[in-house]
């Protein structure tokens, strides 16, 4: 249960139904995604770089700025679920709190993304991620 | 400040009423920010054994302690874990750390 005391947790969920059977008990779903590394280039490649902090939706909407466009999804809770684990490590910043996790297979990072940041250090590389954005209702 | 393995823990939380063991890795930046901070803490708190812990060193340890982030910081007395707090803020530490000492 998020808290503004405890702005993210990690739970244990013994497949990925289970996951997305408890994320959906949180709000609305308004994007599922995988995670992990795919092409060559552009997002979702294999990327060999770190992933500063940040708030999810922050990259998307200054890119449809960019664009004259508006990126209109409120992302108040991202829900990551470890399909595979891998070496790369997830960074969290809340307040002026910082912490590091090393998700294991069948492990879900559940945060606000409002108060928290999130990053990666070390490249995607086998890690696979199910990811979940919620707006709360 | 002492460090232990999985080998050496239970005989740390024997011999020590009140104590405080920070869990942290090599990978992990913020543990290099609150490593210090910690052990700059140990000479506010006496009667607090302090200790370090590698979560790499000592998976069985940090599991059975439901450790899953790091830095994770736990006190203890009389061997039973107390409290705990996760991330590399100073006023997390202190805030444990001050229960433990007003313990007993």
């Amino acid at each position: 249960m998020l808290t503004t005391d405890d702005p993210w947790e990690l739970m244990d969920f013994p497949n990925a139904d289970e996951f997305l059977k408890y994320v959906i008990t949180l709000g609305k779903p308004t994007e599922v995604s995988i995670v992990g590394a795919f092409g060559k280039e552009g997002r979702g490649s294999t990327q060999d770089m770190d992933l500063p902090l940040h708030h999810d939706g922050d990259y998307s909407a200054r890119k449809a700025a960019e664009k004259g466009l508006t990126f209109d999804k409120k992302i108040d809770i991202v829900a990551l679920y470890c399909l595979k684990e891998g070496n790369s490590i997830t960074n969290l910043e809340w307040y002026d709190n910082r912490g590091c996790i090393t998700l294991k297979t069948g492990q879900a990072l559940i945060l606000d993304n409002k108060i928290c940041k999130h990053g990666r250090t070390g490249a995607v590389g086998d890690r696979l991620l199910l990811r979940v954005w919620i707006e709360k209702q | 400040m002492r460090t232990f393995n999985d080998n050496t823990v239970d005989s740390f939380l024997d011999n020590n009423d009140k104590c405080v063991i920070m869990f942290g890795a090599s990978w992990c930046g913020p543990c290099k920010v609150a490593k210090p901070r910690f052990e700059g803490l140990e000479k506010d708190y006496p009667n607090i054994a302090f200790a370090y812990c590698d979560v790499d060193e000592s998976q069985k340890t940090a599991q059975s302690l439901g450790v899953m982030s790091v830095p994770t910081f736990i006190t203890f007395f009389d061997g039973s874990d107390v409290q705990s707090t996760i991330g590399a803020n100073g006023d997390g530490m202190k805030n444990i750390l001050d229960k433990l000492a007003s313990m007993g």
